[in-house]
């Protein structure tokens, strides 16, 4: 039973028991405003963070950040998706879309996407994108990871290479769940010796640094960019030459590090 | 109404009785574990709900069985059902939760969503009688660290 005001007496025994009451009260209250919490947009959010204490340490806390992406990420009339885009004319910007109103309306407003390095000179790409985490990459070879919901990015430290100056560079970025880490994976090859050997290196948010991995080539080697997917980050591979070239898919596991061709 | 149909009668806090048809009635995961229990002897107790409010349920419950009824029309039903002062949308959303209705516990939070979104932290606390437990000085960093969504 909800406790009204007009409990409220003068008896200082009353005013006591009723303390008790009110403390029942927002105790019931405080499960449904988690219920509440979780459906309100970031925006709104990051406001109430000073509402109550309580509030506070709710809204910043590891569990309650996760349970949010799912929870807006898979709103079925996509109210909080967005699609990204790079115009090339007459700048090289990157900008923004509602996915909900591109799909169901018609017409879209885009937005310019105020971003870091924007206006460094050197255009920046999207090399991958998940939970609202975006992975860029500018011609000036700086990495950022960007969180454009929270307006709160990352930069990255360029990994070392043994592969030599005149690289092409390959990117994955996906979410390892089992060791809850956003990871990297940057494919090197040499443009002057392509058949040379690959080399990949992991990089990991959680312990910011680069990290170099094994890739058993068995004469296939990766193209294009890195395809996340169920925990694995997937790229098409080619063996031999003109006619007798060979395509499949190569898998690596975020969470054990293992390569796999999938059948 | 066919011969087979039972009633339970469901009583609020406030000592009111309401006789419900069980096919409705077991809207509520609640109601419908203690039937299934067979925990249900004449009457179900709702200790946590008035009777003010279980009128409005029982309404809720009742467009939402009708048999033939068309989406559009429950749709403008909803619509109007929600339209309600905040301390009734807060005695719902504490009924929904106890009787275990989660449609209609996710359509009065998203409801209380789209009214508080906008609001400032301050109109929060008035909303949820809440009472601020920063200092100023607290409030003034969280507030500098993301400045743009006081926008």
């Amino acid at each position: 039973m909800l406790p009204s005001k007009e409990q409220n007496g003068e008896n200082s025994e009353v005013k006591h028991e009723n303390s008790e009451v009110d403390e029942q009260k927002n105790l019931i209250c405080f499960d449904l405003i988690i219920e509440i919490l979780f459906r309100l947009p970031v925006k709104s959010l990051l406001r109430f963070r000073f509402v109550l204490k309580t509030w506070l340490a709710l809204i910043c806390s590891p569990k309650f950040i996760k349970s949010h992406i799912i929870l807006s990420s898979n709103k079925k009339d996509y109210t909080n998706h967005r699609l990204m885009l790079r115009t090339v004319h007459p700048e090289n910007n990157l900008k923004d879309c509602s996915l909900k109103s591109l799909l169901y309306k018609f017409f879209t407003e885009e937005s310019d996407m105020d971003y870091p390095m924007k206006n460094c000179g050197r255009y920046s790409l999207a090399k991958g994108s998940i939970n609202g985490f975006i992975y860029l990459v500018n011609m000036a070879k700086k990495l950022y990871l960007w969180n454009p919901t929270i307006r709160k990015y990352r930069k990255l430290l360029y990994f070392k290479t043994k592969v030599g100056d005149v690289v092409h560079i390959l990117y994955g970025f996906g979410y390892d769940e089992i060791h809850d880490d956003y990871k990297i994976a940057s494919i090197c090859t040499n443009i002057c010796r392509q058949h040379d050997f690959q080399e990949v290196n992991i990089y990991s948010l959680k312990n910011d640094s680069w990290q170099r991995t094994d890739y058993p080539q068995n004469e296939t080697r990766l193209i294009s960019s890195g395809k996340f997917v169920n925990g694995k980050l997937h790229w098409a591979t080619s063996a031999g030459l003109g006619y007798e070239r060979g395509w499949s898919i190569t898998s690596f596991d975020l969470a054990d590090a293992k390569w796999r061709k999938v059948e | 109404m066919s011969s087979s149909t039972k009633f339970l009668t469901l009583k609020t806090c406030d000592d009111k009785k309401f006789v419900l048809d069980e096919a409705i009635a077991v809207r509520s995961q609640t109601i419908k574990n203690m039937v299934e229990d067979d925990c249900v002897s004449n009457v179900i107790p709702l200790p946590n709900v008035d009777s003010k409010t279980m009128t409005k349920v029982i309404e809720y419950w009742k467009k939402h069985s009708e048999e033939g009824i068309s989406k559009d029309m429950l749709m403008d039903f909803d619509k109007a059902f929600v339209k309600v002062h905040h301390s009734i949308l807060h005695a719902l959303i504490l009924a929904a939760n106890f009787l275990n209705d989660k449609e209609m516990l996710d359509m009065m939070c998203q409801e209380v969503v789209d009214r508080i979104k906008g609001k400032t932290p301050e109109e929060i606390r008035k909303e949820f009688d809440i009472k601020n437990d920063f200092t100023p000085e607290e409030e003034e960093e969280i507030r500098k660290e993301n400045a743009w969504a006081f926008e």
